[in-house]
């Protein structure tokens, strides 16, 4: 076992390095740099500005420096934001971005397998309509639609939370709620599916003729099973949510990393960029690796070795 | 009945049953599931309200009236009556003069007015230049226009009603007027993005597929290359190329939403092939062209439609994040993300401006998912 983590996250450094180069390439394409504003700078001004932050060497000399920083773990200066480092900015923002994915990932996946659960030992019960018609709800409603909405409601017209910004708890209840409402409809409709399916295979039907008790049979061997299109699932899922969502954090007003991306891109902020896609990168593999090792420990029929 | 003359006639006994094809079939499931027909209608009436409403609207979508920034929602006329004097006075003191008392009446405005020189007649334009009154005149104290030279009178105006069921932006456009565009945008480029998506899909993976061998696994590593790109990155990249325009942005999503539809066509067609009926047609002597479009792709449409159908709202939803993060259409053209998005900047002051267009869009995904789920439901029994 820990040869193949070991094995998987050598695996990782080759696919690490393509996403860099062809992230880096394809940034550089983009027309326009950094500096670039509506009234064009002094051309002296200019040339120094290139020459401090190195874009005066050839591409491919840059690059090569882009790599060995990025061996030595150094991200490189914000190219827009010039009294950060990109390492900075990632210091500030990742931990509020992960506190708020995390919170809202794991309530997604408890109250997303209850309910799906429920309403599969329920079927066609009224539990099972009201589980199904919520979770499509949840589904159908982009978030775009619903964070605001969830801000009007709650922190203009009721006034119980803040309508946004940073601070307290209570800033953070909107956002992972925003976040978690799609992913416990999601969460709830693959648990349904793969329970109702878990509880007819025959494993579950023996666990019931040795005459378990009910909460072991759902328990121990039904949900076992059931979990697994669940874990598949969180995998790519718990990456975007720990790395911060762009509408989220704009609507609410948060410092998270999520809008780094999107206003690195348009601001040709290249480190930015580049840091944004590696940290997000290193995030999906490291969550692949958890879903597959996870697989393993749930279905004893995978093996790695 | 039936049965008497089918044993009268042999010719009919002989005749084939009419066989139902696979759409019949389907339709006729599909006339069951009301969830799925009311969506069907829902979208007829959003499509004709996107396509014609415009023209029926009042407003046009992009007309500013300054006098009405962030006008709520009402079913009333505006002006409202206690906005009329103070708007009318404020006009008319512009033109430096001096005002007497000012009378309303159901639909003119009246006021006396003098001055120590001459009343210039120009001084209307004041008055017409506001949105809420026109045909400004000069009278004398009888009704009849004001004769050249007279010091004193009595400024006359229509006080234009206007009505804005659905309020109006913070720039003072109908919101009515822009949701009706956001409609017609938001579905257009959801079609076109699909249709795109489909057509290069379809081609992509049928011949993917058809053709086999080496060839099938280059196009399809081609695909999971371009799959593990992010899109924002890709849009982002094709619009500081290209600039924001409504072409490319139904362009970008369907590049990036045809390679699902290649891997669903390229999996039908690997075991079409393999089938008697391909077979038979080979042994014809149809050639590979033929086989394609006569044979291979008409039997993969089933998933392809149902696929298609989900598709629609997954390209309406990114084109409004594309517009939410400000890479979508271009002002004063709008979308629904559009409206969204400026919705919840002005959500304080003006939460009609929230309400209204994200009660639109919801319905819009409603119902395309409703119709999406009926139609795999009708199309493929099997998958129950």
């Amino acid at each position: 076992m820990i040869l193949y983590v070991l094995r998987r996250l050598a695996s990782a450094v080759p696919t690490l390095f393509l996403i860099v180069t062809i992230s880096f390439f394809m940034i550089r394409l983009a027309p326009g740099g950094p500096f670039d504003l509506e009234r064009p700078l002094d051309p002296v001004i200019m040339q120094n500005l290139q020459r401090a932050f190195g874009l005066d060497l050839p591409l491919w000399q840059q690059y090569l420096l882009y790599l060995g920083n990025l061996l030595q773990g150094d991200l490189g200066p914000s190219f827009t934001r010039r009294d950060f480092t990109v390492v900075d900015l990632f210091r500030y923002g990742l931990p509020v971005s992960i506190v708020i994915g995390g919170l809202a990932l794991s309530i997604a996946l408890v109250v997303g397998l209850v309910l799906g659960a429920l309403a599969a030992l329920r079927q066609n019960s009224w539990i099972d309509y009201a589980v199904v018609g919520t979770a499509t709800f949840g589904i159908t409603i982009p978030t775009f639609v619903i964070a605001p909405l969830l801000s009007l409601f709650f922190g203009v017209m009721m006034g119980w939370l803040p309508a946004g910004g940073w601070g307290t708890w209570k800033h953070a209840v909107l956002p992972i709620t925003t976040l978690a409402l799609p992913q416990i409809a999601i969460v709830a409709r693959l648990t349904r599916g793969a329970t109702i399916e878990a509880l007819r295979s025959n494993h579950v039907r023996t666990a019931r003729a040795y005459g378990l008790p009910a909460y072991v049979v759902v328990g121990a061997h039904a949900l076992r099973g059931a979990v697994l299109p669940v874990v598949s699932y969180l995998g790519p899922t718990a990456a975007a949510l720990l790395t911060g969502s762009v509408v989220v954090e704009t609507i609410f007003g948060i410092p998270g990393i999520g809008r780094y991306f999107v206003q690195g891109a348009l601001g040709r902020d290249y480190t930015l960029v580049m840091g944004t896609v590696v940290v997000i990168a290193c995030f999906v593999i490291v969550f692949n690796l958890i879903v597959d090792i996870l697989y393993a420990w749930l279905d004893p029929r995978v093996r790695y070795d | 009945m039936a049965d008497t003359t089918t044993a009268i006639e042999p010719a009919a006994a002989l005749a084939p049953v009419a066989g139902r094809s696979l759409w019949q079939d389907a339709w006729r499931r599909l006339r069951r599931n009301r969830a799925a027909i009311a969506s069907a209608v829902v979208l007829l009436l959003m499509a004709f309200a996107g396509i014609a409403g415009p023209w029926f609207t009042p407003h046009p979508y992009d007309r500013i009236y300054p006098q009405y920034v962030r006008a709520p929602a009402s079913l009333d006329a505006y002006p409202q009556e206690d906005t009329i004097i103070p708007q009318f006075v404020s006009a008319l003191e512009r033109a430096r003069i001096t005002i007497g008392e000012v009378e309303v009446d159901s639909s003119t405005v009246r006021a006396p007015v003098s001055d120590d020189k001459p009343l210039d007649p120009r001084i209307v334009r004041y008055v017409d230049r506001s949105d809420l009154f026109n045909n400004a005149r000069l009278e004398d104290a009888d009704g009849n226009p004001l004769a050249e030279g007279a010091t004193s009178g009595v400024m006359v105006a229509d006080v234009q009603r206007v009505r804005f069921y659905f309020g109006t932006d913070a720039n003072g456009r109908d919101l009515l007027a822009r949701i009706l565009i956001g409609i017609r945008i938001s579905l257009a480029i959801g079609v076109l993005a699909s249709v795109m998506a489909l057509v290069v899909g379809v081609a992509y993976g049928s011949i993917a597929g058809y053709v086999g061998g080496r060839l099938d696994n280059v196009m399809m590593r081609v695909v999971d290359i371009l799959y593990s790109l992010p899109f924002i990155f890709f849009v982002i990249l094709l619009v500081v190329f290209f600039g924001r325009n409504f072409v490319l942005i139904f362009i970008a999503i369907g590049c990036t939403e045809w390679l699902d539809m290649a891997r669903i066509v390229r999996g039908q067609t690997l075991s079409l092939r393999r089938q008697e009926f391909v077979q038979a047609a080979e042994a014809l002597g149809v050639g590979n062209r033929g086989i394609l479009t006569r044979h291979i792709i008409p039997n993969t449409l089933g998933p392809v439609v149902v696929f298609v159908t989900l598709l629609v709202p997954k390209a309406i939803l990114l084109e409004s994040l594309l517009s939410f993060l400000g890479l979508g259409v271009q002002e004063p053209l709008t979308s629904l993300g559009l409206l969204i998005s400026e919705g919840s900047d002005n959500m304080r002051s003006a939460p009609w401006l929230l309400i209204y267009p994200a009660v639109t869009l919801t319905a819009i995904l409603f119902a395309l998912n409703f119709l999406g789920d009926g139609l795999r439901d009708a199309l493929d029994p099997k998958d129950r």
